[in-house]
């Protein structure tokens, strides 16, 4: 089946106060239709800045090279008027913060019609019940009163169904999750995975969903792509990363799931919390290993020239880099 | 003096709100904010060293040379109406134009403050009544409050200081509120409040050292409103009374000249519009340095 | 919605009691006895003093006066100036009429210039434009309006000569005559206004244009002046809105000395005049009616402010 994103070798480098940090360097990834594909580390590893560059939403000053491909168009080489279709019609973002990502001043029906218009053509009493179908499809209750509501007078986890029923409204062929349960407790977060379950299954779009927690993708994702400090460190089917994960990053992910088999064997060994040390803030090309600092196995080779992407394990899909990648056996939980 | 930039946003961000002498050295890098700041010196030297730069006495008369031009008779910015020298009066001038400036921003910050510290950490009924009173101060523009206090106790400087530090009052009532609110959220002064220590050490040792820079950015931003509220009462006659000096004044006898002797009104118009600018670059400067995101 | 309304209302009637409270007390406050403030006559009989003291009550209470007071001026009776012998309301209809049109003019140059400049400057922030628009902008703040007033007569009437130098005309009886008279008055003003709104909606629209929820609007596929004129400006404007009332003493401190300054019978040179022949009842109605325009105002700017911000009208002004 052909891939409906297909991102080679981005490299982002964004400019702070002091100078530019090297917040992606070379991803390459692709996420098939009926696919959903979870992007996986802790915050400020460069996850985020992949997701917004995939729209090319990053600040002006962003240098962003590589490809993205979305059904084959390259889109850091749209026009502004292309790049419009792209946006909200083939490739649909919901974004972390539901508390500020809606706008304040207007409804939510107003703010759902915008992308129906736009990218639909649906005006009126079409776009209105269109809107009413899509709050109805997110599971949220009296739709007609809901659609005249502003966003302060909505909960989290509401604000969250409207910002995908928005998403959806343009009938994307991919839809991007960014962190979309961060910000919500616990059981607005399961609901909210359920209803992303629910649209995998019904309209088979490709799915790429950004995350933290690798508690959040278990039952969702099919393929896991592990992030650390703006480059992949390891890449596989969700069953054998979670089985035997090779990257001791990666196998720090899942120590830091509570309940996980990788918690209970590793006994807090590999537990993020206590490694030292946060995700580093690239500012040149590394000669070592990013991880190197904070990891146990970490030696002089790590420490003197960076590890390469490479297949390993009895799956032709797993890779990973890194200089001593011994998988963490696990039992099945 | 070394203009080294901190290498870290971080650091930079804190040194803003902490180290007095960071954000000096870091304003120093902003050209307007320098030329503001010169500006700024140059008006207080004129004004307090007045009677040494002065050539000549600001209310001496000389008959022999009324309305001389520029440059001519020994008068650099030549004589008024009544031949007196105008280099001479637009230096005593600033005296007025500063002192109003200063006083009334200095009146509105020391009433203002402890309203706004107060309402914003006690809210409820205390935050009530200080946002009543600067609704009604808000009600009266300052020139009619400048005018009652004219007709009540007759015109002089310290009514124009009067009614231009109770309009300013808002202004720093506005700002210690909101950041009394947003400090008392803070860990800090949370655990101040948790472990007892007394209100009076939170507001005035927690609070207020803590809401400094945006209190002076709000005095700088307040002198030149006040210096050209000050110019414009002398103008129409409710400030300082001839035969003193003021820029208003001085421009407001300028006015009946006009047709054969513009130049009057040009001088003393240029010395009111560069204080002011000069405050405005500066206090400009100052609140990019707490906020730079505003720049 | 409804709350809101009682509230701001009850906030606005509360103020004006204050204000009329206070501008009552202030002609009990000047020196010597009331009834020569009122009347504006020194030389009184004691038998005289008496006489009108008796007329205004002012042997009576406090409260009760203040309440006679207050009633009469609901029933529209301001009194008579007693420098002119007219009453008052006959010299502020003639007046009012002209610091109306002045003061409508120059917040419609000052908007009209404003807020375009400061949502081109915020866009092209850190350009030349942005930086141009800046200056400007630092100018028109710094310039002493009157000063500036008298530059223009400087330049557009005595040297060149192509417009009056002071004085009005009425719209009605010659509209072209009226806006000649206008133009440089309205501008003055004008032009203070727009440095005021430029600043404030350019550091307004750069912190909407940070908002996540413009993000969002980008990410929808909106084109950028959507973004923009919608998204960013709807909720820039609600500090722009609560700026105007911020302001509106130093506008009408500002359209009072403009009209001094370019000769127009306004409420400013009636005031003017007044406190220069102690005219104390006009001053007095002049200030009544001022706090209570600008109370009025900022109760209208309260509704601007909540359809802006649909917040605001659940939880209320706060």
């Amino acid at each position: 089946m052909p891939a409906v994103l297909e991102v080679d070798d981005l490299q982002v480098r964004l400019f702070d106060r002091t100078g530019p940090v090297l917040a992606v360097r070379g991803i390459s990834l692709s996420v098939r239709r009926g696919e959903v594909v979870a992007l996986v580390g802790e915050s400020g590893c460069g996850k985020s800045v992949t997701a917004l560059s995939l729209l090319r939403l990053l600040p002006g000053d962003a240098q962003v090279t590589g490809s993205v491909r979305v059904d084959g168009r390259e889109v850091l080489e749209l026009s502004p008027a292309q790049l419009r279709t792209i946006r909200g019609g083939e490739v649909a973002m919901v974004f972390q913060e539901p508390m500020t990502s809606l706008n304040p001043a207007f409804s939510v029906g107003n703010q759902i019609a915008e992308v129906l218009r736009l990218h639909q053509g649906l005006r009126g009493a079409q776009a209105r019940a269109r809107a009413l179908e899509l709050l109805r499809m997110v599971g949220i209750g009296d739709p007609e009163k809901r659609l005249r509501s502003f966003p302060h007078e909505l909960s989290g986890g509401m604000r969250q169904r409207v910002m995908i029923a928005m998403a959806l409204a343009g009938e994307p062929k991919l839809l991007v999750l960014d962190e979309p349960t961060t910000a919500l407790d616990v059981t607005t977060q399961a609901q909210i995975l359920d209803i992303v379950r629910d649209l995998r299954s019904r309209t088979g779009m490709a799915i790429l969903l950004i995350t933290h927690d690798l508690g959040v993708v278990a039952d969702i994702a099919d393929r896991i792509v592990v992030m650390y400090a703006g480059a992949k460190v390891e890449e596989a089917d969700v069953y054998d990363l979670f089985r035997a994960p090779r990257h001791p990053y990666a196998a720090g992910l899942l120590g830091a799931l509570p309940g996980s088999a990788v918690a209970r064997r590793e006994a807090g060994r590999l537990r993020l919390a206590e490694i030292p040390g946060m995700v580093p803030v690239l500012r040149a090309p590394l000669e070592s290993c990013a991880f190197a600092p904070r990891c146990q196995r970490a030696t002089d080779q790590c420490r003197e020239q960076p590890p390469l992407l490479t297949p390993c394990g009895p799956a032709d899909d797993h890779a990973v880099a890194c200089f001593h990648p011994e998988p963490v056996a696990t039992v099945p939980a | 003096m070394s203009l080294t930039i901190a290498p870290d946003p971080a650091a930079m961000l804190e040194a803003a709100g902490q180290s007095g002498r960071h954000w000096l050295r870091r304003l120093v890098e902003r050209p307007p904010a320098v030329i503001g700041l010169a500006g700024v010196i140059v008006v207080v030297v004129v004004a307090v060293f007045a009677p040494l730069l002065a050539p000549y006495s600001p209310v001496a008369s000389s008959f022999q040379a009324v309305l001389a031009r520029p440059f001519t008779a020994g008068h650099l910015l030549g004589t008024d109406e009544l031949g007196r020298d105008v280099l001479s009066r637009m230096i005593y001038g600033a005296q007025p134009t500063l002192e109003v400036g200063v006083l009334a921003t200095g009146l509105a910050l020391v009433v203002g403050v402890p309203i706004g510290l107060v309402s914003g950490y006690y809210r409820g009924a205390a935050d009530m009544l200080a946002m009543r009173i600067t609704d009604v101060v808000l009600a009266f523009p300052f020139l009619l409050v400048a005018i009652g206090l004219a007709a009540i106790f007759g015109p002089s400087l310290r009514n124009v200081v009067l009614a231009l530090g109770i309009a300013s009052l808002p202004g720093f009532v506005r700002i210690a509120r909101a950041e009394a609110m947003a400090l008392r959220e803070q860990d800090f002064v949370q655990a101040a409040i948790v472990t007892g220590v007394r209100d009076r050490v939170i507001l005035f040792r927690h609070l207020l050292p803590n809401m400094a820079g945006p209190i002076l950015v709000q005095a700088t931003l307040t002198i030149p409103g006040a210096i050209l509220g000050s110019a414009l009462l002398s103008y129409l006659g409710l400030g300082v009374q001839p035969p003193t000096a003021s820029w208003g004044n001085m421009l407001a006898t300028a006015q009946e000249y006009l047709f054969n002797d513009p130049w009057l009104a040009v001088f003393p118009g240029v010395a009111i519009f560069l204080a002011t600018l000069c405050f405005n670059l500066l206090g400009d400067g100052l609140r990019d340095l707490f906020d730079p995101a505003m720049r | 919605m409804k709350v809101y309304v009682i509230r701001r209302l009850g906030v606005s009637v509360f103020t004006l009691v204050v204000a009329s409270v206070l501008v009552f007390l202030g002609i009990r406050a000047v020196p010597g006895n009331p009834a020569i403030a009122l009347t504006g006559n020194a030389n009184l009989s004691p038998a005289a003093i008496a006489a009108i003291e008796g007329q205004y009550g002012l042997n009576k209470p406090l409260p009760v006066q203040y309440a006679d007071w207050l009633r009469q001026i609901l029933t529209g009776h301001l009194g008579s100036s007693p420098v002119t012998g007219m009453p008052i309301t006959t010299e502020l209809s003639s007046a009012f009429p002209i610091t109306v049109e002045l003061t409508i003019l120059a917040m419609l140059i000052g908007i009209v210039i404003g807020i375009p400049a400061g949502i081109i400057a915020a866009v092209r922030r850190g350009k030349a434009i942005d930086y141009a628009g800046n200056a400007i902008a630092l100018f028109g703040l710094s310039i002493p309006s009157f000063w500036f007033g008298i530059l223009l007569i400087l330049i557009f009437a005595v040297l060149l000569r192509v417009l009056p130098a002071s004085g009005y005309v009425s719209f009605l009886s010659s509209p072209g005559s009226n806006l000649s008279h206008m133009v440089m008055p309205a501008f003055v003003l004008g032009t203070g206004v727009a440095a005021v709104l430029m600043r404030q909606m350019r550091s307004g629209m750069l912190e909407a244009l940070r908002a996540d929820y413009v993000r969002t609007a980008r990410a929808k596929g909106l084109p950028e002046p959507s973004v923009v004129l919608k998204h960013a400006l709807r909720n820039s404007l609600v500090t722009v809105a609560t700026v105007i009332g911020l302001q509106l003493g130093v506008l009408l401190s500002g359209v009072a000395v403009t009209e001094e300054v370019f000769g127009l019978p306004g409420v400013g040179d009636l005031t003017i005049n007044a406190v220069f022949q102690r005219d104390y009842p006009t001053i007095q109605a002049v200030a009544l009616i001022t706090a209570a325009a600008i109370i009025v105002i900022n109760f209208a700017l309260d509704f601007v402010y909540a359809f802006l911000s649909p917040r605001v009208r659940v939880e209320g002004a706060q």
